[in-house]
């Protein structure tokens, strides 16, 4: 059991380290797109042309905020801070404590599972629809994912290959998931930390379940953060 | 979903399970139960406008970040120290240096209960050796908490924003005034316990006033920069967010130094982002069960059972009103504008209520209850 928490609490460090790293890089893009954009309006040519390479902006900004909404919630997890209704723990007696303890986080770890499973379904059905700037017209004028097309094609039309988007995508064939477009990519966050923070509920759950049956209440984890 | 399901899943919330997965479960049992409906029902909404693509929603951890970090900082002992000079001559002054102070924190901070920890925390023990009532101390510190939710940019108010897809600025506009009026109710009422009890009034002082005031100059210039920005046109609503957390970062980090960029910074970010993931698990799967009651239509339900007793516009406000206090009193203000306003709002338009009143109403009466 120590040896798992010890684990969890790396594993928190890191997601901590990566929702920093979103965060400030979020908070300089979205104040560099404003100082831009204000000198566009005031005839600076050269801000122009860089706000119109940084046409990625808004997507990265949106896509941060998901990312940071779920390691958010799975630290949240990690920290027992989520919002509850947890009025009847706090005043039960520590022993009936870890039964309600045990009850709600095998639930929450099952409703997890699900709701990863659920959003697993709604990405891959997301990732149905190819986008044209995603597609290629083929020799019999059906549509070809531009990561599945031949070079020579490609050669043909003038497009260039996302090379690292399709390396990605190629990857990803392995889960049976068949990624249209490194958006669609960004959104598999939310099963994977929906399933994530399943497991965390279990261990607490099993963590909680010990304690109720060997009668023994080390702390009131209220959390470990 | 059967009786058997809302009962297990009451039970349940009553346990202390998280709100989140008792929204995410009942939106799978339900879009589960509905024929010719797949249950990623739950999840579609997820992926689009109406969260993951929404412009509102990048503001809340840049808004929510620079909320804690001024919490973390030295800017609640300034905030009070700043009010308590300018207000303290007052009848009941420390109570409204509270609420000043309480109001100008929780624009930052939402409903998240840290203006209680950060203003809350300094004063109530200042209150209390003022000979001020306990209760009333504690009354005035946990109102504080929830005071600033109508001053922009507070967090509940763009989420009513992104559920009710509103504007947000003329949101924030709307709350303008009823938040004045409602921290003077406060002030008024404060003064009147001030004077009734005889509580202890410090003469004001120009030159202590004016010093208060230039030690607290960067915060104080914070809501006049980011207000002037937005409605100037300077600065969207993104990027507004964006400069609030980058100006507060630099006063906080490099002008005040009152707080380590390697020693504080990622504590605060961690801090801050497992509350921001806290509301929006909520959101995310709050939107999934709303996406059902619209499915299912349950406001013209509600819109039909009420035709007969509601006739007009004032009658519909007023129980408004008592159903959203009803409503603050039993949840938490994130999950009841997620599942609330989609209800409301189809029916309070078919009564002529302005949206952006409505909106007001909405957060007062949940900030009330």
């Amino acid at each position: 059991m120590k040896y798992i928490r010890g684990i969890d609490r790396q594993l928190a460090r890191g997601e901590a380290a990566i929702a920093a790293t979103v965060l400030l890089l979020m908070i300089v893009i979205a104040a560099t797109q404003a100082a831009l954009r204000n000198l566009t309006n005031l005839d600076f040519d050269w801000a122009n042309l860089v706000l119109e390479r940084m046409d990625w902006a808004d997507s990265f900004l949106q896509k941060g905020t998901l990312w940071l909404a779920f390691f958010g919630a799975s630290l949240s997890t990690y920290d027992e801070k989520h919002i509850a209704i947890d009025v009847l723990p706090r005043i039960a007696p520590p022993r009936a404590k870890q039964l309600f303890r045990a009850i709600a986080t095998i639930f929450a770890g099952v409703t997890c599972f699900y709701l990863g499973r659920v959003f697993w379904l709604s990405v891959l059905n997301n990732a149905l629809e190819i986008p044209l700037e995603y597609s290629v017209l083929g020799p019999s004028d059906e549509m070809i994912h531009i990561c599945d097309a031949p070079l020579g094609l490609l050669a043909d039309t003038g497009l260039s290959r996302p090379d690292v988007f399709c390396m990605l995508r190629s990857a990803l064939t392995v889960f049976g998931a068949d990624m249209s477009t490194p958006d669609v990519v960004m959104q598999l966050i939310v099963p994977a930390m929906f399933i994530f923070m399943a497991i965390r509920f279990f261990s607490r759950a099993a963590a909680a379940s010990s304690a109720f049956i060997t009668k023994n209440y080390p702390e009131d984890s209220e959390g470990e953060g | 979903m059967d009786g058997f399901w809302i009962v297990l899943l009451i039970v349940l919330a009553i346990l202390g399970a998280p709100l989140f997965t008792i929204f995410g479960a009942a939106s799978m049992l339900l879009f589960g139960a509905l024929p010719d409906t797949s249950i990623t029902g739950t999840a579609n909404d997820v992926f689009s406008e109406k969260f993951a693509d929404s412009p509102l929603l990048v503001t809340i951890p840049l808004f929510t970040f620079a909320g804690y970090l001024m919490a973390e900082s030295g800017t609640p002992h300034r905030l009070v120290k700043l009010s308590r000079a300018w207000l303290g001559w007052m009848p009941g002054g420390l109570a409204m240096v509270c609420l000043v102070a309480s109001a100008f924190f929780t624009t930052f901070t939402g409903g998240s209960g840290i203006t209680i920890v950060a203003i809350g925390g300094l004063l109530y023990p200042a209150l209390v050796s003022d000979n001020y009532d306990e209760n009333f101390s504690l009354g005035l510190v946990t109102t504080g908490g929830s005071l600033g939710l109508l001053f922009p940019p507070s967090v509940p108010m763009i989420i009513y924003g992104v559920v009710a897809g509103v504007m947000i600025e003329k949101l924030f506009l709307a709350g303008l005034i009823p938040g004045i009026i409602s921290v003077a109710a406060l002030a008024i009422y404060s003064s009147i316990t001030g004077i009734k009890h005889k509580m202890p009034r410090t003469r004001f002082n120009r030159a202590e006033a004016v010093k208060t005031l230039w030690e607290a100059k960067w915060e104080a210039l914070l809501p006049v920069a980011l207000l002037g920005g937005m409605y100037s046109g300077l600065l969207r609503i993104h990027e507004a967010a964006a400069f609030t957390a980058i100006y507060t970062l630099i006063i906080e980090v490099w002008i005040y130094r009152d707080v380590k960029f390697r020693g504080d910074l990622p504590r605060i970010i961690r801090e801050s982002m497992t509350l921001v993931g806290a509301i929006l698990a909520i959101l995310a799967t709050a939107i999934g069960f709303t996406a059902f009651l619209i499915q299912a239509r349950v406001p013209m339900v509600i819109l039909d059972a009420m035709e007969g007793y509601i006739t007009s516009q004032v009658m519909f406000l007023i129980a408004l009103n008592f159903f959203l206090i009803g409503v603050g009193m039993l949840m938490d203000i994130f999950s009841a504008i997620v599942v609330v306003v989609p209800l409301i709002v189809p029916n309070a338009l078919r009564f002529g209520v302005d949206p952006y009143h409505l909106g007001i109403v909405f957060l007062l009466n949940l900030a009330i209850g």
